[in-house]
């Protein structure tokens, strides 16, 4: 359905989409994650034609190169941050709008505008204004005048940063409905690893104009392929070590202050003995009891000492020092927290380890 | 924990009396008063006196309707009449136009200040100057014949960057995404300029073609360097109350006719303009 190759784009000296490569298939709900700045809107506004990017080898959309194309003539529709509704316009008018630019009369337009809205559960909103609308209702007119003109790739531009939490949670699951009863190919531009966690076939992990990682939620979320993936996954712990052995995808690291830790690289081979490396684990996947968990190989265990303690609410956050650095536990067992930890104690499989950044060779 | 970095101790919050002077919405309440009485009074005064026997006495009884019937009975107010209006249509079109497509592009421009800047100018250049300027160049400089056409010149030029101003509060305040979410649609940029740009503007190019029209409808100081043998309304209206005492009272009558047409249509036109936008 949209097929990119090589595209790069700059704003003068400015490289905002280096050499970017993907594609996505009929009725993927495709993510793209990354920072601002990250070239996430730039690759969108690329793909939707309101950018001519400085170079492309190839961009494809519903199996028509619509390389120098101008926007209108592309087989995609935005929903845009803003919304960007026509302020001058009723609600029936903006969503029919498409429809009328491609010359389907009025009344056909207003019907199939009126069947959109109840697609985005808005029934009789036709006449109202844009004015008198509240962000979510403006939100689901937005999305229903950017699929009424049903094209092959529907562009989601942060579609839901505005709206308050309630609302973003039931549009996220609303929006998955809606994305497999159209079985459009949706491309869906978010800062927030939620989100794409939560409504993605793949994540598209973007940063300084680059795909840094491209997978499914869970090879994000649980196996990040470098530290900056890892850091904006949510990996709250990142130590610094040194490989000792390689075997298989199972790598042996010395942390700081000596501490022999096993832990599992995404890709090994890119990993060798002596390397620098970074491991990072999640603060719920550290244990403070000295339960141990038979059913693991590979269980590593540090010594540590409680320094601070902080409740959340659901759970509560603990800070441990240990002789490798500082490392955050989260229980969610806030009735029986210790008041003294000796040890802390994580699997091989939670424990990723990282190239670090600075022998990376690209 | 660090140490605080404020460390001057509380300010507390002080208070001027001149700033607190409860006396300042009164005044601005009666000097507001004062201000409709002056723009008001006189323009009543004049609908009065154009109905009086003796209009020139200062006395308004007893009325009369000689005034108008000899304002009907004298043609020669008809033929300046008609060119002001024609010219002050011409020159509103163009001013409306003009406005539109610079005021469309100023936002966005570089250095667009400056632009701005050398654009109003003519606002600040006194009209006998502008007017004796284009003379020279018009008429000593390169020899051509004064006439409807250089009026017109001299009056854009002052119209126009009133018009500018105008449309230039909706064109900086418009939302380009709006643009791109119609391209975006499928819409050619003809069809997005009428069908998305033209209708959002709309209040600011009829309100830079009103400028234009009543600048142009009005203009004396450059009319008198630019007209040639040219008349238009005012001009004659300024010779008829200057040279003969005995054409006052028709001068009355024709201001208050025309005060009476304008006003009205004038209003209309900004309440169907703005009043209703306020509503969407």
């Amino acid at each position: 359905m949209l097929e990119i190759e090589g595209a790069t784009h700059r704003y003068g000296e400015l490289t905002a989409l280096d050499n970017v490569s993907l594609s996505a298939r009929q009725g993927e709900f495709l993510t793209i994650l990354g920072e601002s700045g990250s070239g996430k809107t730039t690759l969108l506004r690329v793909i939707s034609g309101l950018e001519q990017p400085t170079e492309v080898g190839k961009l494809m959309i519903g199996g028509e190169n619509v390389v120098g194309v101008p926007p209108s003539r592309r087989n995609c529709t935005t929903v845009f941050q803003s919304y960007a509704l026509f302020p001058h316009m009723s609600v029936a008018e903006n969503i029919a709008y498409g429809l009328v630019v491609r010359g389907i009369s009025r009344d056909d337009a207003r019907k199939q505008a009126s069947k959109a809205l109840e697609t985005v559960r808005l029934p009789g909103f036709e006449d109202r204004r844009v004015s008198q609308l509240s962000g979510g209702q403006k939100q689901r007119v937005a999305i229903a005048r950017a699929i009424v003109t049903r094209p092959a790739v529907l562009l989601l531009d942060e579609p839901l940063g505005a709206l308050d939490e309630r609302l973003r949670l039931n549009m996220q699951n609303e929006l998955t409905d809606l994305q497999r009863q159209l079985k459009t190919t949706f491309v869906y531009i978010t800062h927030s690893q939620e989100e794409a966690l939560a409504m993605s076939d793949r994540i598209v992990l973007m940063r300084s104009g680059r795909i840094e990682q491209l997978g499914t939620p869970s090879e994000l979320f649980d196996l990040p392929t470098s530290t900056f993936a890892a850091e904006f996954m949510g990996f709250e712990n990142l130590l610094p070590g040194v490989a000792r052995s390689v075997d298989g995808n199972l790598v042996s690291v010395a942390l700081s202050g000596g501490s022999p830790v096993v832990g599992i690289a995404a890709n090994p081979a890119g990993i060798s003995q002596g390397d620098l490396v970074t491991i990072a684990i999640r603060a719920e996947r550290l244990s403070h009891s000295d339960v141990s968990r038979k059913q693991c190989r590979h269980l590593n265990t540090l010594a540590g000492t409680k320094i601070d303690q902080r409740y959340r609410g659901k759970y509560s956050d603990l800070d441990i020092e240990t002789a490798a650095g500082k490392l955050k536990v989260r229980t969610w067992d806030n009735a029986s927290l210790p008041e003294e930890i000796s040890s802390v104690s994580w699997r091989a499989e939670d424990c990723i380890v990282l190239p670090t950044a600075a022998n990376r060779k690209t | 924990m660090n140490t605080l970095a404020i460390d001057h101790p509380a300010v507390r919050p002080t208070r001027t009396q001149l700033g607190d002077w409860t006396a300042w919405t009164v005044m601005a309440k009666w000097g507001g008063l004062l201000f409709i009485f002056l723009i008001y009074f006189p323009l009543a005064w004049l609908a009065l006196m154009s109905i009086s026997e003796r209009p020139l006495s200062g006395i308004p009884l007893p009325l009369t309707m000689d005034n108008y019937r000899a304002l009907v009975d004298d043609t020669r107010w008809v033929a300046p009449f008609s060119i002001s209006l024609l010219i002050a249509v011409f020159v509103g079109i163009v001013s409306a136009i003009a406005a539109t497509l610079v005021g469309r592009h100023l936002p966005n421009a570089k250095r667009s200040g400056l632009k701005l800047l050398l654009c109003v100018i003519p606002l600040f250049v006194p009209g006998m100057s502008m007017g004796a300027a284009l003379f020279i160049v018009f008429r000593a400089m390169l020899g051509l014949k004064l006439g409807y056409w250089s009026i017109i010149a001299g009056h854009f030029i002052w119209a126009f960057p009133f018009g500018l101003l105008v449309v230039l509060v909706l064109t900086s305040r418009f939302d380009h995404r709006l643009v791109e979410a119609a391209e975006d649609l499928g819409a050619s940029k003809l069809r997005t300029f009428l069908d998305i740009e033209l209708p959002i503007l709309r209040p600011g190019i009829v309100g830079a073609g009103l400028f234009g029209f009543l600048l142009s409808f009005n203009e004396v100081l450059r009319t008198m360097f630019l007209r040639g043998t040219s008349t238009t309304m005012p001009i004659y209206n300024w010779t008829m109350a200057a040279s003969q005492q005995s054409q006052v009272p028709i001068i009355f009558a024709l201001a208050t006719i025309i005060l009476l047409v304008t006003l009205p249509l004038l209003a209309g036109v900004f309440w169907v303009l703005y009043a209703r936008i306020d509503k969407s």
